[in-house]
């Protein structure tokens, strides 16, 4: 399968994504520059972490109106997968394509540190190699993580098994401690830590492995989102 | 076209706790200040926009705000807009504290001169 791990502006976990996942799951990946306009080519597409457009205004809030958006919200509608990572959360968030937001960490502090997660959900192409209720130790690097949606959303959260990961000690005070979630369709995950970042036994986890192998499984199957 | 000055103010929505806020508040009654509550940290925009008239520039900034300027998941926000006479860029950043500087100055002023007529008639005395 090919991967297409997307370039912003200032996005700087760009060549650590394309790393992660060819040392996870030996496939191809290639980094497609913001203005593209057509992500046919590509099974998955990757959001990776870093700052696009300098978090100016909104995190995400400015890449959301990039040209390849269009591109990646026709991939989202295909059911192909999405996984925005950290500062590809908050676009997706910010695009709509996943609900809530992600605010300013409520210490203000800017967190740089191995977090264990709980793997809430293994029903999806993202976490099916994971065990139901695994705790997976996987990096967050960031100031502006505090995921927050309504309670109507919240109980939608819930009610239909879209908290991918909840953080076992959450630090940045996200609502229900979610760390990661899928939309409607499953096909569209965003999470704040960084799996490209837990893909050996030096980097102290190779937990985040096991995302990248899901979805390769998942596309190499065949099987369609509907 | 008839030229517009915009000012935009965005703020989480009441039920968004806002960490900034809460730091500057708690630095605020750190210096002995009292009665200070709160406080929450907000952005402010402002922006010259070409429109046919009042009411098409309303709508535009509208859709600006609900589009671009301010989520809506997490905030609110609120705007002003003055056309601009003769077309010339006459709107300046507004001081927003200057007119309640202004009166603050004045009413303390007032006691002061309250004060010294009292100091007076006692001394007088």
């Amino acid at each position: 399968m090919r991967w297409a791990v997307v370039v912003f502006p200032a996005s700087n976990c760009d060549d650590d994504a394309v790393k992660g996942i060819t040392t996870a799951t030996g496939d191809e990946a290639v980094k497609v520059w913001h203005q593209e306009t057509n992500l046919d080519d590509f099974d998955a597409i990757v959001l990776p972490g870093g700052f696009s457009y300098g978090d100016y205004l909104r995190s995400g809030a400015i890449a959301r109106f990039s040209p390849v958006m269009s591109a990646v919200r026709t991939a989202a509608d295909q059911g192909k997968l999405i996984l925005g990572i950290c500062n590809g959360f908050q676009v997706l968030t910010e695009s709509r394509l996943l609900p809530g937001a992600l605010l300013r960490n409520s210490h203000l502090q800017f967190r740089c540190e191995m977090a264990p997660l709980r793997v809430m959900n293994t029903n999806s192409p993202f976490t099916r190699l994971f065990q139901p209720g695994d705790e997976i130790h996987i990096p967050i690097a960031h100031g502006e993580g505090r995921f927050f949606a309504d309670e109507t959303q919240l109980d939608e959260l819930r009610r239909d098994g879209r908290i991918a990961f909840e953080y076992l000690n959450n630090p940045n005070g996200s609502v229900a401690n979610i760390a990661g979630i899928v939309n409607s369709r499953g096909n569209v995950l965003g999470m704040m830590p960084h799996p490209e970042r837990a893909v050996a036994h030096w980097m102290n986890s190779s937990d985040g492995e096991k995302i990248f192998q899901s979805m390769h499984q998942f596309v190499e199957e065949g099987v369609v989102i509907g | 076209m008839r030229q517009f000055d915009v000012q935009v103010r965005v703020g989480l929505k009441p039920s968004v706790f806002d960490p900034q806020g809460n730091a500057v508040e708690k630095s605020i009654s750190g210096l002995g200040h009292t009665g200070v509550s709160e406080v929450r940290i907000g952005k402010y925009m402002h922006f010259y926009l070409e429109s046919e008239d009042a009411v098409a520039a309303k709508m535009k900034v509208k859709e600006l705000c609900d589009t671009v300027l301010c989520n809506p998941v997490i905030e609110t926000y609120d705007f002003q807009i003055c056309e601009m006479a003769d077309g010339s860029p006459v709107a300046q950043q507004p001081d927003l504290t200057q007119p309640a500087l202004t009166q603050f100055e004045e009413k303390r002023s007032e006691a002061k001169q309250a004060e010294a007529k009292q100091t007076e008639m006692e001394e007088q005395k």
